[in-house]
């Protein structure tokens, strides 16, 4: 089990740097993957792949501690501002701006009200 | 140092060994579906069916399969010597067609056979039908007779005299050789100028209005107007002219094959409709051009009745003039024909925006195959593979099959599946085809498409 728990933590990897160039994709060409693949599936795939990494490290007694990496976050998050703001591409630019920091600002209000205790 | 994701779970040193293995084999099977997926995508494969057991289905793809009578296939059943056909709709370049069908159980099997492929657009191929001349309201000469259509009819003024009291702009008579004047019937002599023909013109405090059975119809803006005739055509004249005639509560826009946009969306022009552009491919792929598109305003969209979307099967409606790429012959499609335009200038009369590129040869350029039975297939699978490469220069969307059989069959279902060969050609002209859809989606062409994005 340890090692199933070890390989899909792979498995996981690899559905997440295909779904990024996927989203990458399609933010530049429209339905270039959709319409071959849908996104959904990679989706579907990993609910069912973190379920089993839960259900497999459970069975061999494995808990790893949740920790946060934000040296990735800060790429992460320009990459999901540049993905917003492609998909908002053919508004004006000052609305289009204006959606994008909105979405931020929620998005930091939300976790913050989320994580207060 | 190892690449492990979970370097803090530990395992023995031969589940190690295990894993290593499996990791390199997980991580090259992901590579090699990614080069399966760059296939997939840079070599394109557009598949389509139909089933004759069920021929309302929506997944039914392949359009109008219908005998040469151009009635329907009714189960399938299919006569000797008798041609059927059938359409598919597909943009992009591809090496060969696959056609597949299968017989009904009921079905003696099927001895020999053959099906032929046109490529062209699905409206050009439609019947030629007789030739017509100029278009309503045109106003011509031959340099010694001055005439104006109306109704369809060539109407001569009895002398210049009776034109100029009735304030046609000389100017706006078009010089016509006597033999172009032959395609529309002679009407009746206009021989004094105490009333106006049908399809006179008027300009009245910037409104435009067309003559219609001694009613003024008034054109919905001056736009609409310019789409169909030149400002140099109307009358001027003042108010006091509008109570001369009855004015009637019906508005003209734009005429049968104009490019309108509203908004985000472009829609097309047929009639009292007008058909929403379902993606920039697709207007593309018709021949349409962004310079033709005229933005429109909420008054003039409201005069038209909302068709359903005009994708890449669709054929292009009444209205529209295609222009031969070999002789710069001009063609009108109206109500399921296809009218030659005998000359340039009545080919101008016409003409509002840029014509449709067609190539004549696509009329009789076709590739064929021969029918062969499934070796590998169960007893009723039959196919058939058409080489379609030395017909994808030619300008078009559609392909239209004809099929022949030498016996009597019934058939369940057919599919037609459009392959691409894996060969550096190929692989070049995909790459340029993704790079021109990048450039189609973040360059518009002119300042036009940058407003006229379409309806998704």
């Amino acid at each position: 089990m340890t090692l199933a728990y070890k390989l899909l933590h792979d498995c996981l990897l690899i559905l997440l740097v295909f779904f990024v160039f996927a989203l990458i994709a399609e933010g530049i060409l429209p339905g270039i993957i959709s319409n071959h693949f849908g996104l959904y599936k990679i989706a579907i795939l990993f609910m069912i792949n973190v379920l089993a990494i839960f259900g497999a490290g459970k069975a061999a007694g494995v808990y790893a501690e949740v920790r946060i990496n934000k040296k990735i976050a800060w790429p992460l998050l320009f990459m999901l501002a540049l993905l917003i703001f492609n998909s908002l591409l053919k508004l004006n630019i000052f609305l289009n701006l204006f959606i994008l920091i909105f979405i931020f600002v929620t998005s930091y209000f939300l976790i913050k009200t989320f994580q207060e205790k | 140092m190892r690449f492990d994701l979970t370097g803090e779970v530990a395992l023995d040193r031969k589940n190690l060994k295990l894993y290593r293995i499996l990791q390199i084999a997980l991580y090259l099977s992901a590579f090699l579906l990614a080069i399966y997926l760059a296939f997939i995508i840079l070599f394109p494969s557009a598949a389509f069916s139909f089933d004759f057991t069920n021929p309302n289905s929506k997944n039914n793809t392949i359009a109008n399969p219908r005998d040469a009578m151009q009635s329907p296939i009714n189960n399938g059943d299919m006569l000797s010597g008798n041609k059927y056909y059938f359409d598919t709709a597909v943009s992009g370049l591809f090496s060969k067609a696959v056609i597949n069908f299968s017989l009904n159980n009921k079905s003696q099997k099927l001895s020999s056979g053959s099906i032929e492929i046109k490529k062209s657009y699905q409206a050009f191929l439609y019947p030629e039908s007789a030739a017509v001349g100029f278009k309503d309201g045109t106003l011509l000469t031959d340099k010694n007779n001055y005439f104006i259509v109306s109704n369809g009819e060539l109407r001569k003024f009895a002398t210049p005299s009776i034109f100029n009291s009735l304030g046609f702009p000389q100017n706006a008579f078009i010089a016509v050789a006597p033999e172009e004047l032959s395609y529309n019937p002679i009407g009746q002599l206009i021989a004094d100028n105490s009333s106006y023909p049908d399809d006179s013109l008027f300009k009245i405090n910037d409104n435009y209005y067309i003559l219609q059975n001694k009613t003024l119809e008034q054109f919905t803006s001056a736009t609409a107007f310019l789409d169909q005739y030149k400002s140099a055509q109307a009358i001027e004249k003042d108010n006091d002219f509008l109570s001369k005639y009855a004015v009637s509560e019906n508005s003209i826009g734009f005429a049968d094959g104009a490019l309108i946009s509203y908004g985000i969306s472009v829609y097309i022009v047929s009639g009292n409709s007008i058909f929403p552009i379902n993606n920039p491919v697709t207007f593309v792929a018709k021949g349409f051009s962004w310079n033709d598109v005229i933005p429109a305003s909420a008054d003039e969209i409201s005069l038209y009745t909302r068709a359903k979307l005009f994708n890449i099967t669709s054929a292009h409606p009444d209205g529209t003039i295609f222009k031969t790429v070999e002789d710069s012959k001009y063609y009108l499609i109206e109500k399921g024909k296809k009218h030659f335009l005998p000359s340039e200038n009545i080919a101008a009369s016409w003409l509002g925006r840029s014509p449709i590129m067609v190539s004549e040869k696509s009329l009789n350029a076709t590739s064929s195959c021969t029918i062969k039975k499934d070796a590998l297939g169960f007893g009723s699978s039959y196919s058939c593979e058409i080489p379609v490469s030395s017909l994808q220069q030619l300008d078009g969307t559609d392909y239209e099959f004809s099929m022949n059989v030498n016996n009597a069959v019934k058939i369940n279902s057919v599919s037609v599946t459009f392959e691409k060969d894996i060969n550096n050609t190929n692989f070049h002209s995909s790459l340029r085809g993704l790079f021109n859809q990048v450039i189609n989606n973040y360059v518009p062409a002119t300042p036009t498409a940058t407003t006229a994005q379409i309806q998704q």
